[in-house]
């Protein structure tokens, strides 16, 4: 069974503390999650309804820094957001890059 | 707009050429044309004035620089639009749905990075989106 829209909105607020950007009259919701000492992730909630496909899937994980079975695992509780936050300052990222 | 609309304002008006369509590994399948028979991922390349894609956006958006968009199609019919640089995406019912919402994602992403730019990977994620987009308004 596939992740559901509000789930996946819900997760991301209060298991990864993602918090609410400004408002958007498009509709889309976005989020942000500052990472200690790393860069600030930014995601959108489209106003979808049901299921998030694997396309959508797909392209949330990309937004959000990490492979899609990662992202599955953030979703399923395989992944904490500890695992999240080491897994994207694991990167390379750096504010001159 | 139908598809064949699209593809006339892909590559007349808009400013938006197909790249190429590719295969489920990756692989060239064809250079012309809307989407290949059995393609699982198509790029097109965005340039020009956003406004007109998207009627509502603020006509001073425009993209400097070429940015390649995937076109995909989900297993519901949908379509997924996003790019590898900033990792934006849209989605929509058709093709020409999804990249006007992939446009209105871009400008609300760069507005979003731009009032954090007191933080220095903002700071730098900013200067990569003035690479490709401006907003002369």
């Amino acid at each position: 069974m596939g992740l559901k829209y509000r789930d996946f909105e819900s997760l991301l607020q209060s298991k990864f503390r993602f918090v609410r950007a400004e408002h958007h009259e498009s509709g889309h919701r976005w989020y942000e999650l500052k990472i200690p000492g790393g860069p600030t992730i930014r995601t959108k909630v489209s106003h979808g309804t049901g299921e998030l496909s694997k396309a959508l899937e797909g392209a949330i994980a990309r937004q959000l820094k990490v492979r899609t079975t990662f992202f599955r695992g953030m979703m399923d509780c395989h992944n904490s957001y500890e695992d999240y936050c080491q897994k994207v300052c694991a990167m390379p990222f750096s504010p001159g890059s | 707009m139908s598809s064949r609309e699209w593809a006339i304002a892909s590559s007349e008006s808009i400013g938006i050429e197909l790249v190429c369509s590719l295969n489920a590994t990756g692989a060239p399948i064809s250079s012309g044309g809307l989407f290949v028979q059995g393609a699982q991922k198509v790029q097109r390349v965005l340039l020009g004035s956003l406004d007109r894609i998207v009627a509502a956006c603020d006509p001073g958006w425009r993209l400097i620089n070429g940015l390649t968009i995937n076109v995909e199609k989900d297993e519901d019919g949908e379509y997924i639009v996003s790019d590898d640089v900033f990792f934006v995406y849209g989605s929509g019912l058709t093709e020409f749905q999804a990249v006007q919402d992939y446009v209105v994602s871009l400008t609300e992403y760069y507005r979003l990075v731009e009032a954090s730019r007191d933080d220095p990977f903002d700071r730098a994620e900013f200067r990569r989106l003035q690479v490709y987009l401006t907003d002369a308004a």
